[in-house]
């Protein structure tokens, strides 16, 4: 039987189904039974022909078209489909948009197991972009009148060199700042990635490839929106976490305990070095209870 | 232990995200005195008196960024040795993206892949306990 290599779509002959690598790039490919396949479409339910852009990506393997990525619009196995920003060519880009925020945010249990880990992770990294840029425009205002003021405990206020950097996190400076974070996001996004990929492959459960760790961060981005409002920024930053492990374990087929420790061991090694996260965490969920977090903006 | 080549093509792959991760540690090492920030402690020594498994991760950066290797190591060996492969990984992937150069991606068995685990384990506990005796036994 004949079976195609998502990643670099080389077609290639084997005697057996099940889990094998592809003999040109070495990408783990799962090929199924020949029974189960459709009339009319290749082993991975791809139309003949239809290149495989491999979970890899690759900078010019996505486009902002809404075209069906490279990976095509078929289904694969496991029932799972594109999602509605990736069909955004037929549905709209500010409804595939929403509808893949809302699917993502308010029903992560359906949706992550759907999403495929062989698109290019290009279309995801749209997605997330956008995101954090809505975050920005909205939080433009707040930092250019000098309201931005993070959730830090108040007794960092006293120490000069905190004064000093909250005042250079307000006003022109802070705008600069998060100007500059719409170009540095993606990087970012990217390399924590990869961070979360290293510790998935010490897990052993990093089969779909980097890209598919890749589209797991992308699309657990939405509740990022949420922390446009004051004293919600610690909770969607919780949110955020808790959806990045459904989407690691949905995306790498692995177990939820797994996926929990590879997102939180990089966390818990950040908190224990510095204990940054910690004190915002205990200041957010202070002012939150408290309800003394007016004029505050987590961004 | 098997080795494969990747295609001769411009593929963003993790080597580049660690590479760019490397990248932007070492420049965060190099320009930002973060060990100066009044909230960047080790909340466990902190309370406990003991270290966590990355305290001097900080100062081996910054070690790191400043070619103190010396200094890199002692503060944290495991920490500078991956600070220096992922330094590593950044030239590497810069050259790779530039000359499209095919990598050599090695495949291990199960066996092997748990005994890479292993030692990666067997690292962690031993460069753990380098930092208890630096800091219980007051050589820092």
């Amino acid at each position: 039987m004949e079976a195609r290599c998502p990643r670099c779509s080389t077609v290639f002959t084997t005697d057996r189904s099940g889990i094998q690598f592809c003999p040109n790039c070495g990408q783990q490919v799962d090929v199924p039974e020949p029974a189960a396949r459709p009339p009319g479409q290749d082993p991975w339910g791809q139309p003949p022909g239809g290149a495989g852009g491999g979970a890899g990506g690759g900078f010019g393997a996505g486009r902002f078209t809404g075209e069906p990525p490279p990976g095509g619009a078929g289904g694969y196995p496991g029932g799972r489909e594109l999602t509605p920003w990736e069909r955004r060519k037929e549905l709209g880009v500010f409804q595939g948009f929403f509808e893949t925020w809302k699917r993502s945010v308010f029903s992560p249990q359906a949706f992550f197991p759907t999403v495929r880990p062989d698109v290019p992770w290009t279309e995801a990294l749209y997605y997330a972009w956008i995101i954090h840029g809505i975050t920005v425009a909205v939080g433009l205002p707040f930092v250019g009148l000098g309201l931005f003021r993070p959730s830090f405990p108040s007794s960092f206020d006293a120490d000069p060199q905190m004064e000093n950097a909250m005042r250079a996190l307000s006003g022109g400076v802070g705008i600069g700042w998060l100007l500059a974070s719409l170009l540095i996001y993606p990087l970012v996004l990217l390399a924590g990635a990869g961070i979360i990929h290293l510790v998935a492959m010490l897990f052993g459960a990093a089969s779909n490839g980097y890209g598919a760790t890749v589209r797991a961060m992308c699309y657990a981005a939405g509740p990022n929106l949420f922390g446009i409002v004051p004293c919600f920024g610690i909770v969607a930053s919780i949110y955020t976490v808790v959806l990045s492990i459904f989407g690691i374990a949905s995306l790498q087929q692995t177990s939820m305990g797994k996926a929990a420790g590879i997102v939180l061991l990089p966390i818990l090694l950040l908190i224990c070095c510095c204990g940054l996260l910690a004190s915002v965490v205990i200041a957010g969920l202070a002012g939150l209870v408290s309800g003394m977090g007016g004029g505050t903006q987590s961004l | 232990m098997t080795l494969d080549c990747t295609p001769r093509e411009r593929r963003f792959t993790l080597l580049h995200a660690l590479g760019l991760a490397g990248v932007m540690g070492l420049l965060v090492a190099r320009f930002v005195p973060v060990a100066q920030l009044p909230f960047w402690r080790c909340a466990l020594r902190e309370h406990t008196g003991w270290p966590c498994p990355g305290c001097g991760l900080t100062r081996a950066a910054e070690g790191l960024a400043h070619l103190r290797l010396g200094f890199a190591f002692e503060s944290n060996p495991l920490g500078a040795l991956v600070g220096c492969l992922l330094a590593a990984a950044a030239v590497l992937g810069l050259l790779q993206w530039v000359f499209r150069l095919p990598l050599p991606v090695p495949r291990l068995s199960p066996g092997e892949a748990r005994a890479g685990r292993a030692t990666v384990v067997a690292a962690l506990l031993a460069n753990y306990a380098f930092v208890i005796v630096q800091t219980r036994l007051g050589w820092r």
